[in-house]
């Protein structure tokens, strides 16, 4: 079982100095495991930490504390040569397909630019294999030739999703590759990742705060608050038996397209702000949010515990929920 | 009904319906094209270049711009002299070419040397940020809260007078304009998204600064130098306005300017003459540089 994780997160915490010598906590503490081949959604309000953990993976960010483990090594702990063969191994599809193409470089060179990096082939084979990643997303080898400010924002997309695959990785970040592309472009890329990954045997981490569209691409989903997990399920068993109040919230938050069944569904509404990430509240992190909060301040963070079927939930009442689940009373 | 035989449908041919016929070109041909395109800004860059020449060989072909005639004080455009003399019976015409040499040559060298040094320091500071780009900062706000203006003339006063110390007048300060652009520049394109994928991409931070940042920031760069050059030739000319900058017998457009105000309104000649060219000089600079903007911006590219 062991040997099919592709990522092992321990403990790990990303901060940001921010004014008055305060630490922002992006990340605080998440432990996880990311299994070869899967595509774990990752989810949760804009600010929660999803970007910032994305980012940490590929290593735009250095970990403030923690461990990341890729294929057993320790990425902290790797040479150069090594750091650089991960660079290859681990790639990222970024948010905003306006931003992230650079405008003085045709496609072709954008796409090539991993290749010359990491020296793979001679510059034709190089072009051959730039016009081949072309057509594999979908786009013309005749497009090589063009600047970014001709395409669209899902052709973009496709490019920026080609650049990634020119270096044949084996696990991609998508930092919300879809948020900022119409509907129906959405769908288009998002079956493209998917047929990407049937044929590639890719291994993504897939952010987003679209929770359906996560729910339709994800074999795995976690729910994130406040840079912390506070569940991790199977993408069905999330969404059709959410433990955490918080998941519930956010689940509840998204509509239903029959008018008589939204009007009568009973929603689990979320009250207040989140608190911010500067300062962040002692114990549990959601219990000013919570409605099931306890009067009795409990000591710590509730950990990630598994309550069976691989679905794990951060609650201190999670017990008692389940319990009341059961009999009928949600 | 009879229907007509002779058509067969023509078969649709994908590839070709696919197919982009127009040239690809390069950014810089690109950026030539555009360039070229643009009327105005191809009369601006004649005309600059025109006034390169002028002030390259002019004074070689017309030397004497010492000669007095004192018989021949202000006298009125004529054949003789076709932009009239001034109150020393000096040539008006020969004086312009000799002062559009001195003008172009302060702005000229003294817009690059800002450029350069700005460049550096703007560039070492923005690539890399945090601590040192803290220092370095302050330095400059420090620089900036000494006016300008009463260094330029505190050393004009104190050094000898002449080019170079007035090229060191307007560069001592000249380059933080420059400096703080790039520093924006460089501190802004590090944290896109485009150089973050460089990043992820296994690229080194030369590689990063070369082929992403540079190519990025040198448009706003050139067209800043561009503008800055009338900035520097205005700064002579109101320096030597006011008689600190370039004196007589030496002629630049400023203390040309200043001789025909001293005559204005009775020799009109000698302050139109050098007033019409400073204009249009400025204005020609300005245009080029607003072409070049919208030329080294590919988005503006129609």
């Amino acid at each position: 079982m062991s040997d099919d994780v592709l990522f092992e997160i321990e403990n790990l915490s990303k901060y940001f100095d921010v004014e008055n010598k305060k630490k922002l906590r992006a990340v605080d503490g998440i432990s996880l495991q990311i299994k070869r081949g899967e595509t774990f959604g990752l989810v949760g309000e804009s600010g929660c930490g999803k970007s910032t953990l994305g980012r940490t993976l590929v290593r735009i960010y250095e970990p403030t504390s923690g461990s990341i483990r890729y294929d057993g090594k320790d990425i902290a702990k790797l040479g150069r040569r090594e750091a650089k063969e991960y660079a290859s191994k681990v790639q990222m599809i970024f948010q905003d397909p306006y931003a992230s193409l650079n405008p003085r470089m045709t496609i072709g060179d954008i796409i090539k630019e991993g290749m010359k990096i990491h020296k793979i082939g001679s510059d034709k084979d190089r072009t051959d294999r730039m016009c081949e990643l072309l057509e594999l997303v979908g786009l013309s080898k005749e497009h090589a030739q063009r600047f970014p400010y001709e395409f669209s924002g899902g052709q973009r997309q496709r490019v920026g999703i080609a650049r990634a695959l020119a270096v044949n990785p084996e696990f991609i970040v998508c930092d919300e590759p879809v948020s900022a592309l119409d509907v129906s472009i959405q769908a288009q890329i998002i079956n493209l990742l998917r047929e990407l990954q049937d044929k590639l045997g890719l291994t993504l981490l897939f952010i987003a705060h679209d929770l359906s569209v996560v729910r339709y691409i994800s074999d795995r989903v976690g729910v994130m608050y406040l840079g912390s997990l506070v569940e991790v399920a199977n993408a069905e068993e999330l969404y059709l038996n959410p433990i955490h109040p918080y998941t519930k919230g956010l689940l509840s938050a998204i509509p239903v397209a029959d008018p008589l069944v939204e009007n009568s569904r009973k929603r689990s509404l979320l009250e207040g702000d989140i608190p911010s990430p500067v300062d962040i509240p002692t114990g549990c992190k959601f219990a000013s949010r919570c409605p099931y909060a306890t009067s009795d301040k409990k000591e710590g963070v509730p950990p990630l515990h598994d309550f069976g079927g691989g679905h794990y939930v951060a609650c201190f009442n999670a017990q008692s929920l389940i319990n009341s689940m059961d009999e009928g009373n949600f | 009904m009879e229907m007509v035989k002779d058509f067969t449908p023509v078969p649709r041919d994908l590839e070709a319906s696919q197919k982009i016929y127009r040239k690809s070109i390069s950014y810089s041909q690109g950026v030539v094209r555009t360039l070229l395109q643009n009327k105005v800004a191809m009369v601006s860059l004649v005309f600059i270049l025109f006034l390169i020449v002028v002030a390259i060989a002019g004074p070689i072909a017309f030397p004497d711009y010492e000669k007095t005639d004192l018989l021949h004080t202000l006298t009125p455009p004529s054949k003789e002299h076709i932009l009239g003399t001034d109150e020393l019976g000096r040539d008006v015409f020969t004086r312009l070419i000799r002062g559009t040499r001195t003008s172009l040559m302060i702005g000229f060298i003294a817009e690059t040397i800002n450029l350069v040094v700005g460049m550096l320091y703007g560039g070492i500071a923005g690539f890399l940020g945090g601590k040192a780009d803290n220092i370095m900062m302050r330095i400059i706000d420090i620089l900036m809260s000494i006016p300008q203006m009463l260094v330029m003339i505190l050393m004009l006063t104190v050094l000898k007078k002449g080019i170079p110390t007035l090229i060191l007048s307007l560069t001592i300060t000249g380059w933080i304009g420059l400096a703080r652009l790039v520093r924006g520049q460089i501190l802004s394109l590090r944290e896109n998204e485009y150089a973050l994928a460089a990043k992820v991409l296994g690229a080194g931070k030369k590689e990063i600064l070369l082929t992403h940042l540079l190519p990025n920031a040198i448009g706003p760069i050139i067209v800043n130098y561009t503008m800055s050059i009338p900035g520097a030739i205005g700064a002579e000319a109101g320096l030597s306005y006011l008689g600190l900058g370039i004196s007589v017998p030496e002629a630049s457009w400023g203390n040309m300017l200043q001789a025909g105000s001293s005559q204005f309104p009775a020799s009109l000649w000698l302050f139109f003459a050098p007033a019409v060219l400073f204009a249009l000089a400025m204005l020609a600079f300005n245009l080029l540089g607003d072409g070049l903007r919208d030329a080294l911006d590919p988005k503006m590219r129609r």
